[in-house]
């Protein structure tokens, strides 16, 4: 049977906690709370949010961030809608992680995060907002992303 | 995101509280900034009561080691939390620095 | 689904847009279901500073018709104020919001909550 659940923020960095709790209220009886599978959920969120925050809606009075959560048996689904600009995901460049420290670029991880932590990702721009569905396997017998 | 600073001998530990995040990295940022600016170059990043720390806590422990060495120093993590384990991981963070499960350890690699 | 919503919906539209004249326009749009393309935080910081304690609040000294202590409780008072250009105390203006109806689907905001008109 599925269920879902929506929570509507605005787009300041004030917002990422309650993104987090709502996650945590939502899918913590499923997910087991403080657990990986949380966690993962929660990151990956938490790097969508924020780069809707501090791209997505640079330079002009932030509007929300919408926030759906839909279980269902084995698979959990976070779509996040805004309605600032759009990017482009597969022009974001992967950030080197074998590089010592000297050589590391500050940016570039969010993007990177967000695919380690789930195991789909669709960006949708249309005319009446962007957004990005995440997919997180939680059957514990398809493995999902480790 | 609170810090709570404390001297063992010649090297400075940063305890981090709740959560690192991009809200609260700068402040983070800051506070190792100073510790560094002010002289204390050998640090121990104290993560193991963090809740949650994204990318942009990343970024601000990348930032605070390269500043350490440039010092002379070094900055040293102690991490417990798998959540935060799995972004240190993710990252390369252990081809980068140092990391330990406790703070304890992490003090003792100061004088291994 | 109203017949509005049944007839863009036909054309195959998911959402449409507007841009609300008054606070308390902008309050009435969020309790049918309206999100913000621009100007949440504006409703935000509206709210959080028409609280005690706040500038808007502090400004709300009775020094006029539209500065009246108790505009702070109710969404017409508060419009009354805002149009009255009390926004100005935060160096801000009534400007530039604007909101979006996924149609079928409430956003559940509610900048103002536990109030009636």
């Amino acid at each position: 049977m599925a269920d879902s659940f929506r929570i509507t923020r605005a787009a300041y960095l004030e917002s990422l906690d309650d993104f987090r709790e709502f996650l945590k209220n939502h899918c913590g009886g499923l997910l087991g709370v403080n657990t990986d599978l949380l966690y993962d959920v929660q990151l990956a969120v938490d790097e969508a949010c924020t780069n809707i925050i501090t791209h997505g809606y640079a330079d002009m009075d932030p509007g929300s961030i919408i926030l759906d959560l839909g279980i269902d048996s084995g698979k959990l689904t976070v779509s996040l809608t805004d309605f600032g600009h759009s990017f482009e995901p597969d022009s974001a460049p992967v950030p080197d992680v074998t590089a010592p420290a000297e050589e590391r670029e500050p940016g570039g991880f969010g993007l990177f995060f967000i695919r380690q932590s789930v195991d789909d990702m669709k960006y949708q721009v249309t005319e009446d907002g962007n957004t990005m569905i995440l997919t997180k396997n939680i059957n514990p017998h398809d493995g999902g992303t480790a | 995101m609170k810090t709570e600073i404390t001297q063992e001998e010649h090297i400075t530990v940063v305890a981090v509280t709740e959560t690192v995040d991009a809200l609260t990295a700068p402040d983070l940022t800051r506070t190792l900034s100073q510790e560094i600016s002010g002289g204390h170059c050998n640090l121990v990043v104290d993560l193991t009561r963090v809740e949650f720390m994204s990318s942009a806590g990343l970024r601000t422990l990348l930032g605070a080691v390269k500043e350490s060495r440039t010092n002379g120093g070094d900055l040293r993590i102690a991490s417990m939390n798998p959540g935060i384990d799995k972004v240190l991981k993710m990252s390369g963070f252990y081809n980068v620095a140092k990391v330990f499960p406790s703070q304890a350890e992490a003090l003792t690699s100061f004088s291994s | 689904m109203n017949q509005l919503d049944t007839f863009l919906s036909a054309l195959g539209h998911q959402a449409y847009f507007l841009e609300p004249l008054t606070y308390a326009s902008t309050w009435l749009f969020e309790r049918r279901g309206f999100a913000y393309v621009r100007g949440h935080k504006l409703m935000n910081d509206i709210h959080r500073e028409f609280q005690p304690g706040g500038i808007l609040h502090r400004c709300l000294d009775g020094s006029s018709v539209f500065r009246s202590p108790d505009q702070a409780r109710s969404v017409r008072g508060r419009a009354w104020a805002v149009h009255d250009g009390i926004l100005e105390a935060l160096d801000l203006r009534w400007d530039k919001i604007r909101m979006v109806m996924q149609i079928g689907r409430h956003a559940g905001v509610e900048t103002f909550p536990g109030v009636e008109y």
